[in-house]
């Protein structure tokens, strides 16, 4: 009887420093960030060309968003590319992290260093540019490799030659998922990062145990550090649906060949910015943020007993 | 425990506060000193040329000899322009004189918004004399007897070739004049033969003839198959596009076969590299290149007295068909005031656009940028920078484009940017197919762009008489 | 074990090296080498003069100072709010913290393309100098962003709640338990957030081209895009002369950060 009071009380302080803690984003989201978001909203209900005051039209835009040819060829893309890019990103960054993890390599921060630099520069026009070059069927260093090494005179004469890239619309998708790559240095710092939250004594207890390599990495590196893996893999789906400026670039902004680069937000833009649909270009933003959030809900869902959190038993995380 | 949490709530109103205070004065202080002068928002592009002209040419001279104005320059990169205007525009943050072609949808798409300013009574009321203009290049801005804007650039399209590789194998220069009937489409294909060398192996080609007419649809103006009806040009509207006419057919094919039957010219990867490698005329490796007419000022710096320069010579487009009345896409870009403007504002803008178009503001963008002008008088002086050619005939070659061409679809046609993309995107498989065939692909190009057509109109309710 | 990495390291280096050398060489190479064809992979004469030119065509000194000021003070508005927002969503109980969380998320699912104008309004018709200022950018900063709220949720999330437990018997306050036992033991995150944010802000682009009107307040991104040039006229060596010099802080930046990873605390259960 005695006990039930406090609880309550003590929760309910918790509960206002929650509010506490919080306020800073409540703020923001009041002053600033809510009402962009609300006005993108209201304005997919409208027909906008900037010029002219918004005229209301009901669920027109919606309606023609889904007799849209174009816009279900941009959802796929952008599906497709996410698919490819998320999972290999966090792949290849979790064992760039490892690798850059390892006691006993030498100059570790050189290394570190110069294995971030690509993600300095990642996702600008420079980069996206660069490895229009890079890829290009006639002049790319990648082709040029691949006829040096494998083609029919190359140093293992299986005679193969390199795909034509952003030229074949089968081969546009990996060529961005390729580039997206290169700049894995973002969540590969974040990775370094967890790496270095994993108690030692972990590992040694592990090895105490007998577990190698592979259990260890198993046992103990994967689930301490499956909270990071789960936060790259909802943002980096996020933004891989977003994925707007190497489309933009590459493709001089047609989203060519065969629609095959017309990534679901260039297509967005191009309403935008490019045809002045500024309400059609909101119910396209509109759409995308419900797949989303779907997508998300379901990762945090799914991920509840997968990942590894140290919190009260009591408490519903997501 | 209260006490505490409310401490700190009173420690974050502060801060906040303390930050809100930060906020505000790192802004306009320069701005409230000059308070006095009235400001004048002009927007342009990035562009390493242009800028210093801008910067150090035009507004010190227009400030000083209107000491009550001050421009305020926008740079902003062409490929973004549009976001940042359609924000000013929406907010309706003060925006004065610009350029409705960089970025955005183009001139025609703005003059149906509504955005420009029809300058013809305030030109009529100082009586300004328009006929410094080259009238061809002034009426493209004219739209019902109303004058949106005053061209301050103009070029045509141009076969440019390179004057060294022709000589080093002997082959006679294209002819300057656009009335010569043998500068026949065959003609430069056999020129382009004799001078391409290994067009396999593309690091090491050289090639006879890059063809980079832009947009896409106009190849066919060179085969007499101008698709577009009559008055699209005038109205920014059309029905359909025609495509699949005999004239039209033979220009798509005879583009491709360039690449694939007669291996003189790039696929299109091949451009595209040559193009990121920095630039496919001026790496010496490209006999003759047909496009824009902006490589009179882009080659500009491909000399022979630099290294790894040479001579280039510019000539007419070839025909296609005999007789063709329109080969030339003509580009152009105008000065303009946005409309709804009104009172001081109207005439500092009024004021300021006057000056742009001045002999000597014209003639110092000319000189800064080795772009040509729109004015009579100056291309007299433009055209004598040219090494390697004769000023008589770069006149000759020049000016052909202007009684040979029209204006650009993508400055004169209503929601240009999704008729290139759609043709953009259905051509795209095309240009990278050796087996590419154009007579079963126009068709499914001539429909969707007519989709397209028809959807624009549809959208800004214009009605086809 | 080490040598076998460090084996592949070196090795790997050559992929992820490869555009940077690019540009190097790009960058030293004269007007007319930079556009020939084969390309020369080693310049024939180095044009150092290139980054001299590049970077004074433009006021990149301005440049510098400004993307200095803006980047700075956003990260550290942004370290300074997001541990504080971050450890309320994950080591504090409400009712509706789950709800919150994904409106958090939230925020970053409508693409920025469509608020771009309504923030543009907004913040024309607030009171105060906003635009043609950083206080646009930088102020929302300090309030928190939702990425970064999110990855220092996850860190906490693995920071075992016996710390909590044992500093509240001892009578810390929740902000005393952020203060002294949260924020010591998640240095490798926070160094993490504090290099992100400040590369990202380093080199954003859209934000400043909406807000900044004026040379003089360009940072180095818009800098940069001063270069950019329409028909192919854009100068190759000095834009990528200009490009390497930018990101010359970035890479200093990161070597002096990364060495809070090797010397971050190792949550091994010894302090408490």
């Amino acid at each position: 009887m005695i006990s039930i009071l406090p609880r309550q009380k003590m929760a309910r302080n918790e509960a206002l420093w929650f509010w506490l803690f919080i306020s800073p984003w409540i703020v923001g989201l009041i002053l600033f960030r809510g009402g962009p978001i609300l006005a993108s909203l209201a304005l997919s209900f409208t027909e906008y060309n900037v010029a002219d005051p918004p005229n209301p039209v009901g669920f027109e835009n919606y309606a023609r968003l889904l007799q849209d040819d174009i816009f279900y060829k941009s959802l796929k893309v952008s599906g497709l590319y996410t698919l490819m890019a998320v999972p290999l990103g966090i792949v290849v960054s979790l064992l760039m992290a490892m690798l850059l993890n390892q006691k006993g390599v030498p100059f570790l921060g050189v290394f570190r260093t110069l294995y971030y630099i690509p993600a300095l520069v990642a996702g600008s026009v420079a980069v996206a540019l660069l490895f229009q070059w890079l890829l290009n069927p006639s002049f790319g260093i990648i082709n040029f490799l691949i006829s040096r090494f494998v083609g029919e005179e190359g140093l293992i004469p299986l005679g193969l030659s390199g795909p034509r890239w952003f030229f074949d619309p089968n081969w546009v998708v990996p060529s961005f998922v390729l580039m997206s790559l290169w700049g894995f240095g973002g969540s590969m710092l974040i990775y370094l990062a967890g790496l270095q939250g994993v108690p030692t004594a972990l590992y040694e207890a592990a090895r105490i145990d007998g577990a190698g390599a592979f259990r260890r990495f198993r046992n103990v590196t994967l689930p301490m550090i499956s909270p990071v893996i789960l936060f790259t893999f909802i943002t980096g789906m996020i933004g891989s649906f977003q994925i707007f400026t190497p489309a933009y670039i590459v493709s001089g902004g047609v989203g060519g060949p065969a629609y095959a680069s017309m990534f679901y937000v260039l297509y967005l833009y191009l309403n935008a910015f490019r045809r002045y649909r500024f309400g059609f270009a909101s119910t396209q933003a509109w759409f995308l943020f419900i797949i989303i959030l779907i997508l998300t809900i379901i990762a945090l869902r799914a991920s509840r007993s997968a990942v590894y959190y140290e919190s009260p038993g009591d408490d519903k995380m997501i | 425990m209260k006490r505490r949490l409310l401490t700190w709530l009173g420690l974050l109103a502060v801060l906040s506060l303390v930050l809100a205070a930060c906020a505000a004065p790192a802004g306009g202080d320069a701005a409230a000193e000059e308070s006095t002068q009235r400001e004048l928002v002009w927007m342009a592009r990035t562009n390493v040329v242009e800028n210093p002209w801008e910067q150090d040419v035009a507004i010190p001279a227009f400030e000083a000899a209107n000491p009550d104005i001050k421009i305020n320059l926008l740079i902003v990169d062409q490929s973004d322009i549009a976001v940042k205007r359609e924000a000013m525009i929406a907010a309706g943050e003060p925006l004065h004189v610009w350029s409705p072609n960089w970025g955005g949808n183009g001139f025609a798409s703005d003059r149906v918004r509504g955005l420009l300013y029809d300058l013809s009574p305030l030109i009529e009321r100082d009586g300004l004399d328009t006929s410094v203009f080259i009238p061809e290049v002034l009426a493209i801005y004219e739209n019902e007897g109303r004058q949106y804007g005053f061209p301050f650039l103009t070029t045509g399209s141009y076969t440019f070739y390179n004057m060294d590789l022709f000589d080093a194998a002997g082959v006679e220069y294209p002819p300057v004049s656009w009335d010569d009937e043998t500068w026949t489409w065959d003609r430069a294909l056999a020129i382009a033969q004799e001078l391409t060398v290994n067009p396999d192996d593309p690091m090491n080609a050289t090639y006879g003839w890059v063809e980079g007419i832009w947009p896409a649809e106009a190849i066919t103006w060179l085969f007499d198959a101008f698709p577009w009806p009559d008055d699209a040009f005038d109205t920014g509207f059309a029905q359909s596009i025609d495509f699949t006419s005999e004239g039209a057919v033979k220009a798509f094919q005879s583009r491709h076969d360039l690449t694939y039957k007669h291996k003189v010219a790039p696929d299109a990867a091949a451009i595209e590299g040559l193009s990121a490698l920095g630039g496919d005329f001026q790496s010496g490796k490209v006999a003759m290149k047909t496009t824009g007419g902006w490589g009179w000022w882009v080659y500009s710096p491909v000399t022979p007295d630099v290294e790894g320069g040479f001579c280039w010579g510019v000539a007419p487009l070839p025909f296609g068909a005999p007789g063709a009345p329109t080969r030339a896409v003509i580009f152009t870009d105008p000065w303009v005031i946005t409309a709804g403007l009104e009172g001081q504002e109207l005439e500092d803008s009024w004021t300021f656009i006057k000056y742009l178009i001045s002999e000597d503001a014209a003639r110092a963008y000319m000189q800064a940028t080795n772009t040509p002008p729109t004015q009579h008088k100056l291309l007299e002086e433009w055209y004598q920078q040219f090494g390697c050619m004769d000023p008589a005939d770069v006149k000759d070659v020049y000016q052909g484009a202007f009684t040979n061409g029209l204006e650009s679809s993508n400055h004169l046609m209503v929601g240009f940017d999704e008729l290139n993309s759609t043709w953009d995107n259905l051509l795209g498989v095309f240009w990278s197919d050796p087996e590419g065939d154009a007579a079963s692909l126009l068709p499914d190009v001539e429909a969707a762009v007519g989709e397209a057509l028809l959807r624009i109109a549809e959208e800004e309710d214009h009605s086809f008489e | 074990m080490a040598g076998i990495a460090t084996a592949i390291l070196v090795l790997g280096l050559t992929v992820v090296l490869f555009p940077l050398f690019w540009m190097l060489s790009t960058s030293l190479k004269g007007e007319i080498e930079a556009l020939k064809i084969p390309p020369n992979w080693i310049p024939k004469s180095f044009q150092w003069v290139n980054y001299r030119d590049a970077l004074t065509h433009n006021p990149f000194g301005t440049y510098f100072r400004n993307t200095f000021y803006f980047a700075g003070m956003v990260v550290i508005g942004e370290v300074l709010s997001n541990s504080f927002i971050a450890y309320g969503f994950a080591r504090l109980r409400a009712p509706g913290r789950n709800v919150l969380f994904i409106m958090v998320l939230a925020t970053l699912m409508v693409p920025a393309e469509v608020t771009i104008i309504p923030t543009y309004v907004l913040f024309a018709n607030i009171p105060g100098q906003w635009l043609n200022t950083y206080n646009p950018l930088i102020v929302p900063a300090w309030l928190g962003s939702a990425y970064l709220i999110f990855l220092l949720r996850q860190f906490y999330l693995g920071i075992p709640y016996e710390y909590d437990e044992s500093a509240r018997l001892e009578g810390a306050s929740r902000f005393g338990i952020w203060w002294r036992i949260i924020l010591p033991l998640s240095k490798p995150a926070l160094g993490a957030v504090a290099i992100m944010s400040f590369i990202f802000h380093w080199n954003t682009f859209q934000g400043p081209l909406i807000y900044i009107n004026d040379n003089a307040k360009f940072p180095v991104s818009l800098g940069l895009s001063m270069f950019r040039t329409p028909f192919g006229g854009t100068p190759q060596h000095w834009y990528m002369a200009a490009s390497l010099a930018v990101i010359a802080p970035c890479i200093v930046v990161f070597f002096i950060a990364q060495r809070y990873f090797i010397q971050g605390i190792v949550v091994s259960g010894v302090k408490g």
